[in-house]
């Protein structure tokens, strides 16, 4: 079957979802179905074997531009993460969208970016690829920036797209470079034949990906990209986009294996993933705890890559797809419920959804890493890897790992307490009138979530084939299970516990006694005044901690803006040298005309 | 097969548009001299798209000269002239006028288009540059002060292009182009260096290259709408059309080196237009500078000085009368209801979606989106300065389309937001064919380009071959 098929549906759904325009009450069914029919497609195209296909685009002398997808084990995985989510988070759209009126334009938008990501996904030629890149950038820029109305939103879009576009330069200069030596476009080409000419693209392409994955020191978008609508940020943060990073440095990851590029990936991967848990700790809005969680989880596949466990790398791929869309699902739904509050203290959870209670658990514990759900085995792994090769970036790890325990909790902890008496029969209410669509979606990915676990055990099968180059260093990753070591898995626990009891004492205990029962421990130690004090001691620490690193990211927000406005300064500078004074014009006439002649001529 | 009665076909039904302007003084209907002439400009088109496909070529009365590439260029003036008259005719005030001085001027672009002869380009562009000023001048006194501009602009590059005539003058008195590309030139002379920059000034002023642009945003701003289209459109290519006869078919042939004056013009304008561009609110302001940037881009496929680099140019020279027309036509249209800010922009969308689609798709085109004809033509045009060891002006092209995603972006977001429940606005069902069919254009060229893409190389070959 042709790969490219697969985004057909999609395609075909969202330009009928443009075309039917504010009237068509079909649209979401319309485009559920079109995701669906990219999932189907992408049932008959997976095979364990890599197939390359290509369609000539056009060709002269010299080039040839095909419209090349290469289909393999690695990316039939991501493949198979889209064509999963898509559908559960275009159900979610449904109820999300019910009282919105742009439907026509929401759901156009998301079946555009679901396609890119495809495209990108199956690129086998580097102009697909960026066909793919550049489509997941700017629909990303139109979805960011979809409720033009809030004040947040258009700066958060324009902040995404200068750091994207940031990353599209470095990745068309990598691919000119790239022809220039090599001639040719085909990926599978270029990685069967590695060389010095390499080098620079192979950085550029690095810096690009750090760029769409949100990593140290581009990740500014990111947190402020929650300004979209939350569908489109759990689609954004799960398995495209930001994943498209990733995926990127996964599937040239024997180039950078040569190039001994993987110390930066993985020093570049450690300060993100510490950046976005202090930040997560300090954070109070809903949403933006959940993005720099993102920043941190794609900061550890970026870790394991550089720590060379590739399969690791992959296996938190794939869990962390599932648990981050549930996790926002669930903060979309607590907010609908909460007249769309976005602050932690002011949302209440209730009992009258207790099926989203517990399936919100199961994204907290499966990204906390608690055994048996899946981000237990992929935070393992990496975990592991990093015991076993890079003590220093295992300690780290460690003291990140206690920080997710300590902020998930807490995130999980605040918003699900019961709500003061004033307003309990109103937030019971509207939990109760809460759309199916809405719930049912993140109960089936609760689901997934717990079954993801079983990537641990599959992945080899996943990946037996070498992608591109057979022979090369990638085999010897492919084949074996990612390790996990019970010692350190059993350490790492026991830190995660101890956060996730942290957050507890201090969020739980305190301000909603009445959603948890007593327990004797934590009666102990919550009137204890010394642990008490230490508990306060330790938040103040971690606090301060994220007021230092806030305040760095303001500095390197300051430094974005402060390109952004020099380079329209240079605009209006340069507007005023066309004031409309004729005189000025033949005067600019007869300088660019005699310092032609004096440059060319004389 | 004799194709020389097809030329004089040609030369005919040139003839016709002067003829026709001064019959249009006595005979005042309107609509029979639309219809007049967009039927002889479809002919024109058609007879030109014939020879082309015949491969024709033919130099007739010593100054005509009929071969692929000017065959191709005659077929786009006439199909994108046609496109322009639709426009005049609905929203010229005074379209009998109008029809009288456009006559002139098509007379002026076709016979650039074909002439095989520095004094026939001279006659040409001035031909079709004085009306120009006529048209703008009759459209009531707020245009008066954008006509004096390209009046004194165009005077003084008119004055230039005579001087670098002259200079070529002793060395072969003949001046026709390929008698020059086979005989005399050769060998560097710093005369010749001289009459070199001395052309590339005088057909940078028409084709709106930085620092010779500067009339180029008052002028597109005061000028009529569909006069504006036509500036962008089709003049700025005439210009490029007499800028490729007379450097590939006259000074590459004998030698002459002209990669860095176009490297450097490229850079400056694709910089000017693009940052200037970023700071305008009026948006047909804005793509005046937008146009001056892809003014830029095209260069860079002339500083290639390579068959590649010209294909390419070729390329983009369609693909961005195209764009540029099609966007104008909707830009022109909305100046007609008063709206002309990118605020004024907001809820297009909502108010005519198709107008709102298709302004999208010409402005991602122009900022170089995959499948659209523009992305075509940017990546023929970098691919062209990669292969002539121009990397750095790839670079400096590609960080440049970069910056107009921003200002693109801001009327394209603008267009999307509705702030107020609005009325529906309608479009004339003449513009908006010429609308639709230059957007099915965009896309499905950028789909296939296949056949534009051989043709433009076929025409880069015929110019590169001499005579």
């Amino acid at each position: 079957m042709l790969a490219l098929l697969i985004i057909v549906p999609l395609i075909v759904s969202s330009l009928l979802a443009l075309l039917l325009g504010r009237h068509g009450k079909a649209i979401k069914y319309l485009s559920l179905l079109g995701s669906l029919g990219s999932l189907a497609l992408v049932f008959f195209a997976s095979e364990n074997a890599a197939k390359a296909q290509a369609i000539q685009w056009f060709a002269l002398p010299g080039i040839n531009v095909n419209i090349a997808t290469y289909t393999y084990p690695l990316n039939m995985v991501l493949l198979w993460l889209v064509g999963i989510i898509t559908p559960l988070i275009f159900a979610y759209s449904i109820g999300f969208m019910e009282k919105n009126s742009e439907q026509s334009r929401f759901f156009f938008e998301m079946g555009l970016f679901a396609a890119g990501m495809m495209l990108f996904a199956m690129a086998g030629s580097l102009i697909t690829m960026f066909i793919g890149w550049e489509l997941l950038g700017v629909t990303s820029y139109l979805l960011i920036g979809f409720w033009y109305r809030k004040a947040d939103a258009a700066p958060a879009a324009r902040k995404a797209i200068t750091i994207v576009l940031f990353g599209d330069i470095l990745m068309l200069m990598a691919i000119v470079m790239i022809w220039n030596s090599y001639h040719t476009f085909s990926i599978g080409q270029i990685m069967a034949a590695p060389s010095q000419s390499l080098y620079l693209p192979l950085i550029l392409i690095m810096v690009a990906a750090f760029t769409k994955s949100a990593q140290f020191p581009f990740h500014e978008w990111l947190p402020d990209a929650m300004a979209g609508p939350t569908p489109v940020s759990a689609f954004l943060h799960s398995s495209t986009m930001v994943k498209a990073g990733v995926f990127l440095i996964a599937s040239l990851f024997t180039l950078y294996l040569d190039a001994h590029l993987l110390p930066i990936i993985l020093i570049v991967g450690i300060v993100s993933a510490a950046f976005g848990a202090v930040n997560a700790m300090a954070e109070r809005h809903v949403k933006r705890i959940l993005a720099y969680s993102t920043i941190e989880d794609l900061g550890l596949m970026f870790v394991a890559l550089g720590l060379g466990a590739f399969a690791a790398a992959i296996l938190l791929f794939i869990v962390q797809a599932f648990y981050k869309a549930l996790l926002f699902m669930d903060a979309g739904v607590i907010m609908r419920a909460n007249e769309e509050n976005e602050n932690i203290f002011k949302l209440y959870g209730s009992k009258a959804k207790k099926t989203m209670l517990y399936a919100t658990l199961f994204g907290v514990v499966s990204i906390a890493g608690i055994f048996p759900l899946g981000g237990f085995f992929g935070k393992a792994a990496i975990g592991s890897a990093a015991a076993s090769t890079n003590i220093i970036a295992y300690v780290l790890l460690l003291a990140i790992e206690l920080a997710t325990g300590f902020y998930i909790f807490r995130w999980y902890f605040i918003p699900m307490r019961e709500p003061p008496q004033t307003d309990a029969s109103r937030i019971r209410g509207a939990y109760r009138v809460m759309p199916k669509s809405m719930v049912i979606p993140s109960i089936i990915l609760a689901i997934l979530t717990a079954l993801s676990a079983g990537a641990y055990y599959y992945l080899p099968m996943l990946l037996t084939r070498a992608p591109y180059a057979p022979g090369s260093a990638f085999g010897s990753f492919t084949g074996a299970a990612p390790a996990i070591n019970i010692a350190d898995a059993v350490v790492e626990t026991i830190l995660i516990l101890i956060g996730a009891y942290a957050a507890y004492l201090l969020y739980s205990r305190r301000r909603a006694p009445t959603l948890y029962t007593h327990r004797l421990l934590s009666h102990i130690v919550y009137n204890a005044p010394v642990t008490n004090r230490a508990y306060a001691a330790f938040a103040m620490a971690f606090s301060a901690v994220g007021v230092a690193v806030y305040k760095t990211d303001a500095a390197i927000y300051a430094v974005f803006a402060a390109i952004a406005h020099s380079v329209i300064d240079l605009g209006a500078a340069a507007r005023k040298m066309v004031n409309g004074q004729t005189s000025i014009y033949v005067l600019a006439f007869a300088l660019g005309m005699i310092i032609l002649v004096m440059l060319f001529v004389m | 097969m004799d194709y020389a009665i097809a030329g004089y076909v040609m030369i005919a039904l040139m003839a016709l548009f002067p003829a026709g302007a001064i019959a249009s003084l006595f005979v005042k209907r309107k609509k029979a001299w639309f219809s007049a002439s967009a039927l002889i400009l479809a002919a024109i088109a058609a007879v030109s798209l014939t020879l082309f496909a015949l491969h024709a070529s033919l130099t007739l009365l010593q100054v005509f000269r009929f071969y692929p590439f000017s065959e191709l260029v005659v077929a786009l003036f006439a199909s994108m002239l046609l496109a322009v008259d639709v426009l005049a005719y609905e929203y010229s005030s005074d379209f009998i006028t109008f029809s009288a001085f456009f006559g002139f001027s098509i007379a002026g672009m076709l016979l650039v288009a074909m002439s095989n002869s520095l004094i026939t380009i001279f006659i040409g562009l001035e031909l079709m540059g004085v009306p120009t000023i006529f048209m703008i001048l009759t459209h009531g006194r707020t245009h008066t002060e954008a006509a004096i501009k390209l009046f004194v602009l165009s005077a003084l590059a008119i004055a230039v292009l005579a001087f670098a005539i002259a200079l070529i003058m002793p060395y072969d008195p003949s001046l026709s182009i390929t008698g020059l590309s086979t005989s005399s030139l050769v060998g560097g002379s710093s005369v010749i260096l001289l009459s070199m920059v001395l052309f590339a000034v005088a057909f940078s002023t028409e084709a709106a290259v930085f620092p010779f642009n500067m009339w180029v945003p008052d002028v597109y701003e005061g000028a009529p709408g569909h006069i504006t289209a036509m500036l962008a459109g089709i003049n700025k290519k005439v210009a490029f059309v007499a800028m490729i006869e007379v450097f590939f078919a006259m000074f590459l042939y004998s030698g002459y080196n002209f990669q860095p004056i176009f490297a450097l013009l490229a850079i400056a304008t694709m910089f000017f237009g693009n940052l200037v561009a970023l700071v305008q609110q009026n948006v047909k302001r804005m793509m005046a500078y937008s146009s001056i940037s892809q003014t830029g881009y095209i260069l860079v496929g002339i500083a290639a000085s390579t068959e590649f680099g010209l294909t390419a140019s070729i390329f983009y020279i369609v693909a961005h009368s195209i764009m540029i027309i099609g966007a104008f036509s909707v830009i022109v249209w909305l100046a007609g209801k008063n709206l002309r800010t990118v605020n004024e922009y907001s809820g297009l969308w909502s108010k005519n979606p198709i107008a709102a689609f298709a302004l999208t798709i010409f402005m991602l085109s122009m900022i170089g989106v995959p499948p659209l004809i523009g992305f075509i033509g940017k990546f023929l045009l970098f691919s062209s300065a990669v292969s002539a060891n121009l990397l750095y002006l790839a670079f400096l092209g590609i960080i440049n389309s970069v910056i107009s995603v921003y200002y693109y972006g801001r009327v394209m977001l603008s267009m999307y937001s509705d702030r107020r429940p609005t009325r529906r606005i309608r479009m004339a069902g003449a513009v908006a064919a010429v609308v639709i069919i230059l957007l099915v254009a965009t896309i499905a060229i950028g789909i296939f380009p296949g056949p534009l893409m051989h043709a433009s190389a076929l025409a880069a070959n015929s110019v590169m071959l001499g005579s």
